[in-house]
């Protein structure tokens, strides 16, 4: 059908919204409410366009396109309604924007700009009337909010966790948790994808960019640095890069320029995350098939501490399947605090590890009070991608100006499996890479290691894999067949775990990250977030795979030497000690009788 | 109760549902379209139409609700229709059932008004037993039944969409229109949504034909009108008017004396000084839910802004930018006109928000929101600002 | 209904099956549910939204945000009887105002309070639909309508050992 903008004939397709054609088109709706990850809402009324014989606007977002419309726009009637309601959240928004994390990529600050607003017809809100809520990962502030819903929708639709809502009506709607009980007694998992949505500065993480700065202050302290996967494929965004360019090497320069004494790369325990858990895993498998126990499988991954929280949270009753491995993260920072402090004659006492993650419930799981294997708090300092960002522009740090260097050693160490572990199912990739090959004594047989049925961004991935031709210590495992689903975003995980949970899932092997696309769409990377913008991120993490020149974790010589120095081999009772953990079951809402 | 008309009688029950068995379907819906019978809620959509919408939409599953949110402040005629004649409600909506082809009824019953549910579910097994309802009525192989939901206290689901959530065990927020509710309403399913007194009128114009309802009123608006009369009046109470009546002769009507000022349309009407009583109430001229409210001499119309203006505080749903940030300006400018504050340019600035509000707000109460401070402040600025 | 300070969780549980014995477990009831519930209790609590939430299979925190929505579902504690005088127009012309003054007195708190024995709340409504009989005033479900002050008082004091 044909439907005119401003004047021009376009086509569109019975089905869809205006915006949706004139995005199509290269016409620009400013919008508020609307977010390409989330259901519509049309409730911000900033996106309203004039259809002629309507008699009222209508948001672009919601309305329908049909045969024959004539819509503007851009009208002087347009305009002004548009600008009056920018005005009027404005009016309602308690803006201080000089101290606002969020003032560099406000959307509310940038339409008050696009929309030439100077003044606001009437008084502003001057003062707070809503106290801040501050948790481990995540700060809220609701007289910053100005009612978008889009972390409601974020957290119901997409995470399925419901732990705010719209509460009250009219003027005094807001947005709460429940009862009033605030984030830490509901079960938010702390994944901070609210955040990411946010139009605002009404979320954000919860920030550790002080002591930071004081401990790389203090000539008392050694402060060592570890950087996740995701990092390096989105801090560019940051600095006016290309969402999907790969800065490593820049990242690491830039660290090394911030004084952190050693740069390290979570990697490096992600490598050792695969053999753990790889090794566990067969252990789980040997003790179900030949053993009959039940309840250790399917066994899931660890390394997402939002679907961690989750897991403890609404399946307490499945926790014993998840892996007792600990994350990378928390696996890095005992063995910073024993392994390397030993090694280097550095008094862990005196030792600060930072680390810089893609994700918000990362700081949590720091805090957890388990977290202290290596006598010390084992991670000291998370710092999201987007505070690493913010100290380098404190410190007068471009990302583009930074040469390329080379993480430090031992714990720089990495494979391509390692880099993986940030897009979703390259957990699972990594693992199969090396379970395969303990198993069988070859090469997973997928074509240059690419294990392509894990990949990509459908919300749950299934794969089978026929597992011949064992070696003796495997041959339990002779012609088996190993079914694994890889999931991301919480929404997606409960569709798993609910099958999981009735007994119709026959999975041996499931993979959960809490966020969408995995950890490069952590609560912790650069806003704004889209599909298309976390696909990019994932071709930057598989490219950077390809790039690497070992691409399986057992065959990490930093790991093996690990082992043979250390740990002694897999799950030794030494790795139970310091990478091994266990789980809480939690209750919904540890308020409620 | 001093009505005059048909709408409050009582008839002899199921005679027009006979009659409409009698006719086919498509018929009747042409009846009700010819008849000119529009929506008695306020909005004034054509009966006849939604009937075909409805009736035309394909699913098996669709539904009759009849809309018994009556908050519009001043209004209370169907409060009385559903005190005094029910089963006439009732047999509009198995009428309607049975042209659109639903099963099931739904009168949303506000909360306010749930000292009625017992009577009126005593009517609706009174007609279960006379086989007015329920399962092959009136031997004719049609089946229908209906049921009462209670509202909770929110003005707001008297708007179509909002109802429809609120059935659905929501918040009471009005959805984006289209899909309206003839296509995708209640669960996602057909449903026809009509006020109480408009289902009065479809028995009778079932009964005694189109023309004979055309033959009342003026222009394009058919029929009768029940009108609630309240404030300063002797005789406060429902009025059957037919539609073209002046506002001055039914304020004699009621027993007004000495009046500066009527509201037509409750909160969401407008307010008009003693030179506009020559006006009609009509669709043409001033259409209304059938809220009259009248004020004599002695009232202050800042008093009577404020009243209105805190309503729509407490009553928008709070969802939609224009609607929730923009009532507490005019709450505040209330203030400053009582404490003789106000300046031009504030006034000028709430014509602005109001001017937004009507155009942007996502549903009905948004954008009628603001109309009785622009009419008090358009006719009786003298009195406001001097 | 008896008056109620703390509410114990197997009260809840013990009313909610009564409540839903023969009520579809249908999203569309609970609206209905939520109503018995403050008729039965006065107000809803978080320990009501979590076992109404496990019925209708749905997050209870969603079950406290649709309450939240209406006036009728109060989610703060209140009293055992509610008062709610008609704060709109035509009510306001005939003395509503004198109506609330009356009840404050006799109840001694101020309007959008509750006594300390939990008895009484006193709300203000919107249009009661009651205009030709103003002013007007419920009590939970029951109407009254016509009040004068004096009149309000009797109400009152008739419900003071109910």
């Amino acid at each position: 059908m044909d439907i005119h903008i401003n004047g021009k004939k376009y086509k569109a397709v019975q089905g869809e919204t205006i915006l949706e054609v004139a995005v199509k088109n290269g016409i620009k709706i400013p919008t508020l409410c609307y977010h390409s990850d989330l259901c519509l809402a049309g409730n911000c009324r900033i996106c309203v366009v004039d259809v002629d014989g309507a008699k009222t606007l209508q948001a672009s977002c919601t309305a329908m396109a049909s045969n024959g419309m004539k819509i503007w726009t851009n009208t002087p009637k347009v305009i002004k309604a548009r600008k009056m309601n920018i005005q009027l959240l404005l009016g309602s928004h308690f803006g201080e924007c000089y101290t606002c994390p969020r003032n560099s990529n406000c959307e509310l600050l940038k339409l008050a700009e696009e929309h030439g607003i100077e003044e606001l017809p009437f008084p502003k809100k001057s003062k707070r009337t809503r106290e801040l809520e501050i948790t481990p990962s995540l700060t809220r502030d609701p007289d910053k909010c100005i009612m978008c819903g889009r972390c409601v929708r974020t957290c119901e639709e997409l995470q399925g966790v419901h732990a705010v809502k719209p509460i009250g009506r009219s003027n005094d709607v807001r947005i709460e948790t429940f009862f009033g009980q605030g984030l830490m007694h509901t079960s938010c998992t702390m994944c901070g994808q609210c955040i990411n949505r946010c139009p605002t500065g009404a979320l954000y993480e919860t920030s550790c960019i002080q002591p930071v700065w004081d401990a790389l202050a203090d000539p008392d302290k050694y402060v060592v640095v570890q950087t996740a996967p995701a990092v390096r494929a989105a801090l560019g965004e940051e600095f006016g890069m290309e969402p999907g360019t790969r800065v490593t090497g820049k990242m690491v320069a830039a660290l090394r320029k911030l004084g952190f004494n050693k740069i390290f790369d979570t990697q490096f325990t992600a490598d050792l995350t695969i053999i753990e858990e790889g090794t566990e895993f067969l252990t789980r498998l040997k003790r179900t098939l030949v053993g009959k126990e039940k309840g250790l499988l399917p066994m899931t991954t660890s390394c997402s501490p939002g679907w961690v929280k989750y897991i403890e949270h609404f399946y307490p009753d499945l926790l014993t399947h998840v892996s007792t491995c600990k994350s990378p993260q928390q696996m890095f920072g005992p063995l910073a605090k024993t392994y390397f402090a030993e090694k280097e004659g550095i008094n862990p006492s005196k030792m600060l590890t930072v680390s810089i993650m893609p994700c918000v419930a990362k700081k949590y799981e720091a805090d957890r009070p388990e977290m202290n294997a290596s006598g010390y708090k084992d991670v000291d300092y998370v710092l999201t991608t987007r505070e690493l960002a913010k100290m380098m522009k404190t410190a007068g740090l471009d990302l583009k100006d930074m040469p390329v260097e080379e993480y430090d050693n031992p714990f720089g160490i990495s494979t391509g499996a390692a880099v993986i572990f940030g897009a979703t199912g390259g957990v699972m990739e990594a693992a199969l890479r090396t379970v395969y090959e303990i198993v069988t004594g070859r090469e997973v047989p997928f074509k240059n290691l690419d294990i392509t049925p894990v990949r990509g961004m459908e919300d749950v991935k299934e794969a089978e894999i026929t597992i011949e031709g064992v070696t003796a210590e495997y041959k339990f495992l002779e012609g088996a067949k190993v079914r694994v689903a890889v999931a991301h975003s919480l929404g997606a995980a409960k569709k798993v775990m609910d099958k999981v949970k009735s007994g119709e899932a026959d999975y041996h092997f499931i993979e959960i990250m809490a966020c969408p696309g995995g950890c490069l769409g952590g609560g912790g990377q650069p806003i704004p977030t889209s599909p298309e913008i976390r696909k990019a991120r994932a071709r930057a993490i598989y490219e950077e795979d390809e790039s690497m020149a070992i691409r399986k974790s057992h065959d990490n010589p930093a790991i093996k030497k690990l082992y043979e120095d250390f740990l002694e081999k897999p799950n030794s009772h030494k790795a139970h000690e310091l990478l091994h953990t266990h789980y809480l079951k939690r209750k919904r809402f540890d308020k409620v009788k | 109760m001093p009505a005059a008309g048909f709408i409050l009688e009582k008839i002899k029950q199921g005679e027009a549902l006979k009659k409409a068995f009698e006719i086919n379907r498509a018929e009747i819906t042409d009846i009700i379209k010819d008849s000119g019978l529009k929506g008695r809620g306020g909005a004034g959509f054509p009966t006849g139409l939604k009937m075909y919408l409805c009736g035309a939409a394909a699913d098996t599953v669709k539904y009759v609700v009849c809309n018994a949110d009556e908050g519009e402040p001043g209004t209370f005629k169907d409060r009385v229709i559903l005190e005094t004649i029910p089963e006439k409600v009732f047999e509009g909506m198995t009428i309607t059932a049975y042209v659109i082809g639903s099963r099931e009824g739904i009168v949303y019953l506000r909360g306010e008004y749930a000292y009625l549910k017992s009577e009126l579910e005593n009517v609706l097994k009174e007609m279960r037993k006379n086989n007015m309802l329920g399962e092959n009525i009136l031997g004719k192989g049609f089946s229908f039944d209906i049921r009462i939901a209670l509202g909770a206290g929110a003005y707001v689901c008297g708007e179509e969409t909002a109802l429809i959530e609120s059935l659905e065990g929501k918040r009471g927020e009005a959805k984006n229109k289209p899909p309206f509710p003839v296509s995708s309403g209640l669960f996602g399913h057909p449903t026809l949504v009509s006020n109480v007194e408009t289902f009065c009128n479809i028995p009778h114009i079932v009964d005694k034909g189109s023309l004979w309802f055309k033959n009342m009123g003026s222009g394009k608006s058919t029929g009768t009108k029940l009108i609630s009369v309240s404030g300063d009046v002797k005789k406060p109470g429902v009025y059957e008017i037919t539609f073209g009546m002046k506002v001055k002769d039914l304020l004699k009507l009621a027993g007004a004396e000495e009046t500066k000022a009527v509201d037509i349309g409750g909160a969401s009407g407008i307010i008009i000084p003693e030179l506009q009583f020559e006006r009609e109430i009509s669709f043409e001229d001033i259409p209304t839910g059938g809220s009259i409210i009248v004020f004599d001499k002695t009232r202050k119309m800042a008093d009577i802004m404020e009243n209105f203006m805190e309503f729509f505080l407490d009553e928008s749903c709070g969802q939609c930018t224009p609607c929730r940030e923009g009532t507490k300006y005019f709450v505040d400018a209330v203030e400053k006109i009582k404490n003789r504050k106000i300046t031009e340019q504030d006034l000028k600035n709430l014509r602005d928000i109001s001017d937004c509000m009507k155009i942007t707000s996502k549903c009905g109460l948004g954008q009628a929101s603001t109309n009785a401070f622009i009419s008090i402040l358009d006719n009786f600025k003298d009195e406001l600002l001097s | 209904m008896t008056v109620l300070s703390k509410i114990s969780k197997k009260e809840i549980i013990n009313e909610l099956d009564n409540i839903l014995s023969g009520v579809s477990l249908d999203r569309g009831n609970l609206l209905c549910v939520l109503e018995s519930l403050v008729g039965k209790f006065g107000y809803l609590n978080d320990t009501m939204a979590v076992e109404v939430g496990r019925r209708f299979s749905m997050d209870p925190n969603e079950v406290y945000s649709v309450a939240s929505f209406y006036a009728f579902l109060p989610v703060k504690k209140s009293g055992k009887y509610k008062i709610r005088v008609c704060r709109t127009i035509s009510c306001k012309l005939k003395n509503a105002d004198g109506i609330v003054k009356a009840i404050e007195e006799e109840i001694g708190v101020k309007f959008g309070n509750t006594t300390k024995d939990m008895r009484f709340t006193l709300e203000r409504a919107n249009c009661l639909g009651m205009c030709d009989k103003a002013p007007a005033m419920l009590i939970n479900d029951k109407v009254y309508t016509e009040l004068t002050p004096e009149k309000a008082k009797e109400i009152i004091k008739s419900y003071k050992n109910k």
